[in-house]
């Protein structure tokens, strides 16, 4: 369980870390991979930049992917990891502050596995998180 | 045949005359022989002419002779036979004579009475065809004669009295009394021989009234003293009639011609104006009359000759029908102008009626629709850009404000968790109450997202059960409490037409609120119906909680207003603000009703 990586896509700082935090509350220790913005994303997982050279057949359980980020938005990256047959069927779960009608369908319709908005209040976050973890690394089954 | 009759009497009259003159032979024996021959020879001449007298006196005689002169029983043919012979046949002759011509004097007055009586009869006949009547007045006798078709014109019997003036007076309409009066004696007076009237009569048996044309003409002896007056009554009601006919006629169509809005010409082949209604005469500022002979263009163009754009010169050209929108300063304003080809008779082209019908105010008001329409536009464009900026504003609220709002909720609580041991009362107080801050902010920039939403998303009509709505609604409000006691009724069958998703988030609301404030009482009651308020049917939602003042209750409907603190019932004061918004999305009205602890009731109307 614990090889089984996150690759969490978050440009906020502080996000990161309440994420992280809220992870650890939950006793997640998954390795977590962070991603700056979506070029970085994508660059780890087919192994470019400064990814290169990495096993990209180590793909990872889950993408934690944030929608609002510098040079590459949530929803072009996810719109390139669905196609890329490398990447097209790894699950995507959207990770945002947005509580927008458009970003919700935007990202179902490019093929994301799930939409959780982020609550200001951390206890309820935390309690999203145990969930998620719950539902995408122990109890769903990967293709 | 009935010339040798007249013979066969002759003949008769013979035996008859000797038969006569042996009855009288014991009177006076043989004396005067020819005593009774002779009164039947005038007899013959006078019923059977010259020839059967002289047949009777010759052959007469001779057989008188015979009898009664003797030697008697003989013909002798002596000088005195032949003498008296001789004597009675040109006697015989000469009375024939006279009886014949007074025969023929006879039959002459006879005839002449005849003629007389037919070419009255003629007259009359024709008194009746041409229903003229004809009068006589001789003034020496003082008498006055009627023809019958006198006394038929005034609906008579002919000759059913004997006419008078004061007859005739009677049968002329009252209103003409005096001036047919008038009309004979100034004749008089004035010495006019001949005069004549038109006036009116009634039939007395009818009432009908008829028109009668008199003419009248005196006649005067060498003296200049008036002895006769003779007059024509023509019947003319049918010829009045048709002239009155024709005069309605003319002055209906042309009634009609002047009272049609649209500005009419009549216009020849050389751009003559025949004829203008009124409008047009006016536009002109001339008088229809005035107008004839006018050339057309040079008065509505205002140009020396026909322009191409008149649909008349086009019409000239192929004789059909032609119109042009134009705008003629002449006339002030702006026309659809029609031209019809016109016909004589013989269905030779005349010219053409031209039509204009005034489309000033109409080009006006289009004029109008389009600035309004730019206006419009130009609003909706300012709408359109302003919903944008309102979207990206929400959209950068719900990304940009929450992320350092849930940085600050989630460092604090770490904190909390983290450093409890490194903080005292206070300092814990201050971090629970940043925490309680956040999540309060969290809901208010929620709360406005969802307001700024009801007013975005578009409305998707359909028809809602209202009912059943409010079901799903309290279902789901008893399950965030199940311990609180609660009475719900709801009105069953209430269906409206309107957006599902708009409808449920207005009733949450409702629902919402009075769930929250008859939060403190043992036992609630919240009541959802439809009623009739003003005439109108009305929606309201109602229940025995905390009330409100009715001096704020017109505030509550703009967003942040609330009646409560926090600490009494928590809220945003955005609620009533969303409901009312979907309740005029709708098209529709919302107002509150209450008392302070007696309850609240919200209407709204769809």
């Amino acid at each position: 369980m614990k090889n089984k990586k996150i690759l969490l896509v978050e440009d906020n700082s502080d996000d990161v870390k309440l994420t992280l935090r809220a992870l650890k509350k939950n006793r997640i220790m998954n390795e977590v991979i962070i991603a700056q913005d979506g070029v970085e994303a994508l660059d780890y997982l087919l192994g470019r930049g400064k990814f290169a050279g990495r096993d990209t057949s180590r793909t990872p359980q889950v993408i934690l992917l944030d929608l609002k980020m510098p040079r590459m938005d949530g929803l072009e990256l996810l719109h390139h990891i669905r196609a890329n047959d490398m990447t097209r069927l790894l699950p995507v779960v959207v990770l945002t502050t947005s509580s927008e009608d458009r970003d919700k369908i935007e990202s179902y319709k490019l093929g994301a596995n799930s939409y959780i908005r982020k609550p200001v209040d951390f206890t309820q976050f935390v309690e999203a998180v145990q969930q998620l973890g719950l539902y995408w690394l122990v109890l769903n089954e990967a293709p | 045949m009935k010339k040798y009759s007249k013979y066969g009497y002759a003949i008769l009259a013979i035996p008859l005359s000797i038969l006569l003159r042996f009855a009288i032979v014991p009177l006076i024996g043989y004396g005067i022989p020819y005593i009774m021959l002779y009164p039947v020879t005038v007899g013959v001449a006078l019923f059977a002419g010259m020839g059967p007298a002289v047949l009777t006196g010759f052959l007469g005689s001779i057989i008188t002779d015979y009898f009664f002169v003797s030697p008697l029983h003989t013909i002798t043919l002596d000088v005195s036979h032949i003498t008296r012979l001789s004597i009675m046949v040109l006697t015989s002759a000469f009375v024939g004579y006279v009886g014949d011509m007074l025969r023929a004097g006879r039959k002459r007055a006879e005839k002449q009475a005849l003629v007389l009586r037919d070419s009255e009869t003629r007259l009359n006949r024709s008194q009746e065809i041409a229903h003229l009547g004809s009068w006589e007045l001789d003034l020496v006798k003082n008498k006055l004669t009627w023809s019958d078709e006198v006394y038929r014109i005034f609906g008579l019997q002919p000759q059913e009295f004997s006419a008078t003036y004061e007859a005739f007076l009677e049968a002329v309409h009252p209103d003409d009394r005096t001036a047919v009066n008038d009309a004979y004696s100034s004749s008089i007076s004035e010495g006019r021989d001949i005069y004549e009237i038109e006036h009116r009569i009634v039939r007395k048996a009818t009432g009908e009234i008829r028109y009668v044309h008199e003419k009248c003409q005196h006649f005067r002896d060498e003296t200049g003293r008036i002895i006769r007056s003779v007059g024509m009554v023509h019947d003319i009601t049918e010829r009045k009639q048709a002239e009155d006919e024709i005069l309605r006629a003319k002055q209906e169509w042309e009634r009609t011609f002047d009272s049609v809005p649209d500005l009419i010409a009549i216009i020849d082949n050389h751009h003559r104006i025949l004829r203008v209604n009124k409008p047009m005469a006016q536009r002109l500022g001339l008088d229809a009359d005035k107008c004839i002979g006018l050339p057309c263009y040079q008065y509505v163009h205002g140009l020396d000759g026909p322009p191409d754009f008149c649909p008349h010169v086009r019409t000239l050209k192929d004789g059909c029908h032609h119109f042009a929108e134009l705008h003629e300063e002449r006339l002030g304003g702006d026309f659809i102008v029609t031209t019809n080809p016109l016909y004589d008779e013989q269905g030779r082209s005349i010219g053409s009626v031209h039509v204009a019908r005034d489309i000033t105010e109409r080009k006006k008001a289009e004029a109008h629709i389009i600035t309004l329409n730019e206006e419009l536009k130009r609003k909706v464009d300012e709408l359109d850009a302003a919903n944008k900026e309102l979207e990206a504003f929400s959209y950068s609220v719900s990304h940009d404000l929450r992320a350092p709002l849930r940085s600050v909720a989630g460092f604090s609580q770490a904190l909390i968790e983290d450093y409890h041991g490194k903080l005292d009362n206070e300092g814990m107080d201050f971090l629970n109450r940043m925490v309680s801050s956040t999540r309060r902010m969290g809901v208010l920039i929620d709360d406005l997202l969802n307001l700024s939403r009801v007013s975005r998303t578009d409305m998707n009509r359909v028809n809602v059960n209202l009912s059943r709505l409010a079901g799903k609604i309290v279902k789901n409000l008893k399950r965030t409490q199940p311990e609180r006691q609660v009475e719900f009724i709801i009105a069953d069958g209430l269906f409206t037409d309107g957006d599902e998703h708009l409808l449920n988030v207005a009733l949450e609301n409702l629902f919402g609120n009075s769930w929250k404030f008859t939060g403190k009482l043992q036992k609630a009651m919240i009541e959802f119906g439809e009623t009739i308020k003003d005439g109108n049917s009305v929606y309201y939602v109602k229940d025995n909680g905390a009330g409100l003042d009715m001096n704020y209750a017109g505030k509550l409907f703009t967003p942040f207003q609330r009646l409560h603190k926090e600490e009494e019932f928590p809220g945003t004061g955005i609620g009533l603000a969303t409901v009312k918004r979907i309740i005029e999305r709708h098209g529709g009205r919302v107002w509150i009703e209450g008392e302070i602890d007696k309850g609240a009731l919200v209407y709204f109307t769809l």
